[in-house]
């Protein structure tokens, strides 16, 4: 009996993680984008930018939540959201801190743009 | 006892609590008072935080107190002009009177925020946008909450932040009363109203004080106030005359919208023009108009200007308690100077 429940297979996989571990994650791109816009600082993650987006009324981007997966180091996929976005500048007009929310998507995707094409000749190397 | 001339400007609870201890510890003081009665802004407040007091309690208090012969009260006169010559003050008041004061306490106070000059919360434009103070005041003469037109409103929304922590209006401090005023109006309401849903939009829910926190809980627990962190983006007016609130639910990364009947703005805590007077004429403005006290720990009831004392708000954004304590600090710390001055 007790043999059959521990050898039993109840359904679990070990899966990766969901923990972002914050002592391994890469933050250099966080830290330039620090550097050359240092509004990109002072946001409360209020949403207030979020809330007025237009893109983000239609799409799943979320200008607020981007900004913050950069800070923790959450690159995957960041580059293909900000695609939705219009570059409007409205975001940055309700900002209660005055975070130069367009100059950091703008640095966030030639950032970005760089280290997706790094990614895309790592897989290609990894492929050959 | 001391025959020096002591001037405290304003009537409200800190300068009236001021005059009140000086007087118990023997020296002669005139308050001067630009309104026909006393007590400040507290006469339009309804109940107080955290406990739900009759804020009448405490003005009656303050008065009744204030009946003692050392105290002259000057009803309907303002300060207009305050200038220091050597070692005294030459205040001019709005009834032409001048006076010379050796020692002047400035308790000058604060004015709320004008939430016009947050154009997205339509304050003024829509109708059923209002003020905390407002609120305030009408609980006060009609005993419950009403939309514009009167009727009981179904839903409220009460926006956190209004002019305060926000850089778009130039002030990057936070007001301190209006998170726990919030709580506590959303109880009133929900305490009145048993069928209403009350939401509170907040950035930091910042339980500043004693007890607050508790209120908060107590707001969950029995009253089923419902609480959204993301900040209100702005306000629009539906064909049927509600209220349309934009914000991010941040905690669900989602945006959100919603319909109400009522939105309350929690105005910030400014310096009055009196207080931004003082501070830039004395050139003793902390910032923002606000007074600044000579150390903030150590000498915190002088300011930098030998003979001037500054009470309450008139310093920055406090809670009623606060003030109160601070007034009866200010009035100890004037009779250490009086005693210990050189300038016999
Ligand atoms: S509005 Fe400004 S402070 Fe608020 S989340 Fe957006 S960038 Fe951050
Ligand atoms: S600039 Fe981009 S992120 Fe900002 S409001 Fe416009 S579309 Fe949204
Ligand atoms: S007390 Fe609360 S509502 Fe008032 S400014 Fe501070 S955080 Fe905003």
């Amino acid at each position: 009996m007790i043999e059959n429940i521990m050898t039993k297979n109840w359904g679990y996989q070990i899966s990766q993680t969901r923990k972002i571990n914050l002592d391994e994650v890469d933050l250099t791109i966080a830290q330039k984008i620090l550097d050359m816009e240092p509004t990109f600082r002072l946001c409360i993650s209020c949403g207030g930018c979020t809330a007025t987006c237009t893109a983000g009324s239609f799409t799943d981007f979320n200008i607020r939540r981007v900004n913050l997966m950069i800070r923790r180091g959450q690159l995957d996929g960041l580059y293909e959201q900000l695609n939705h976005c219009m570059l409007c500048g409205k975001c940055h007009l309700v900002c209660p801190h005055g975070v130069n929310t367009r100059k950091v998507i703008l640095l966030m995707k030639q950032l970005l743009s760089e280290y997706e094409s790094h990614r895309q000749i790592n897989k290609e190397e990894k492929n050959v | 006892m001391s025959n020096k001339k002591i001037v405290v400007i304003g009537g409200g609870p800190g300068g009236l609590e001021t005059a009140n201890a000086l007087a118990r510890l023997g020296y002669s003081v005139e308050v001067l008072e630009k309104e026909e009665v006393l007590g400040g802004h507290i006469r339009h407040w309804y109940k107080l935080f955290p406990n739900l007091k009759d804020a009448d309690e405490v003005i009656d208090f303050l008065k009744e107190r204030a009946k003692n012969p050392n105290i002259t009260i000057s009803m309907g006169e303002a300060m207009s002009e305050m200038t220091k010559n050597g070692n005294t003050f030459e205040i001019k008041t709005s009834k032409g009177r001048d006076i010379t004061a050796d020692v002047v306490i400035a308790a000058t106070g604060f004015e709320a925020f004008k939430a016009e000059r947050k154009e997205e919360f339509g304050y003024s434009v829509y109708n059923n946008v209002f003020t905390s103070v407002e609120i305030e005041e009408m609980l006060r003469s009609k005993g419950t909450v009403t939309t514009r037109e009167g009727k009981v409103p179904q839903t409220v929304a009460i926006v956190h932040c209004v002019g305060s922590r926000d850089e778009k209006v130039g002030n990057f401090y936070c007001s301190r009363v209006c998170c726990i005023c919030g709580v506590k109006q959303a109880i009133e309401i929900r305490k009145l109203l048993p069928d209403s849903q009350v939401f509170n939009y907040y950035m930091d829910m910042r339980m500043t004080g004693q007890y607050f926190e508790e209120l908060y809980r107590e707001s969950q627990e029995k009253w089923g106030v419902h609480y959204i962190r993301g900040r209100v983006s702005e306000a629009s007016q539906t064909i049927d005359g509600m209220i349309q609130i934009k914000a991010e639910d941040t905690l669900l990364a989602k945006p959100v919208i919603k319909k109400v009947d009522m939105l309350i703005l929690m105005v910030a805590i400014e310096a009055s023009p009196s207080t931004a007077q003082i501070a830039k004429q004395f050139d003793i403005e902390y910032d923002y108009g606000f007074i600044r006290s000579r150390d903030r720990h150590n000498e915190d009831q002088y300011t930098p200007v030998d003979g001037m004392f500054a009470v309450g708000t008139a310093k920055g954004p406090q809670t009623l308690k606060e003030t109160l304590a601070d007034a009866r600090a200010t009035a100890e710390q004037v009779a250490e100077y009086l005693k210990t001055s050189s300038n016999e």
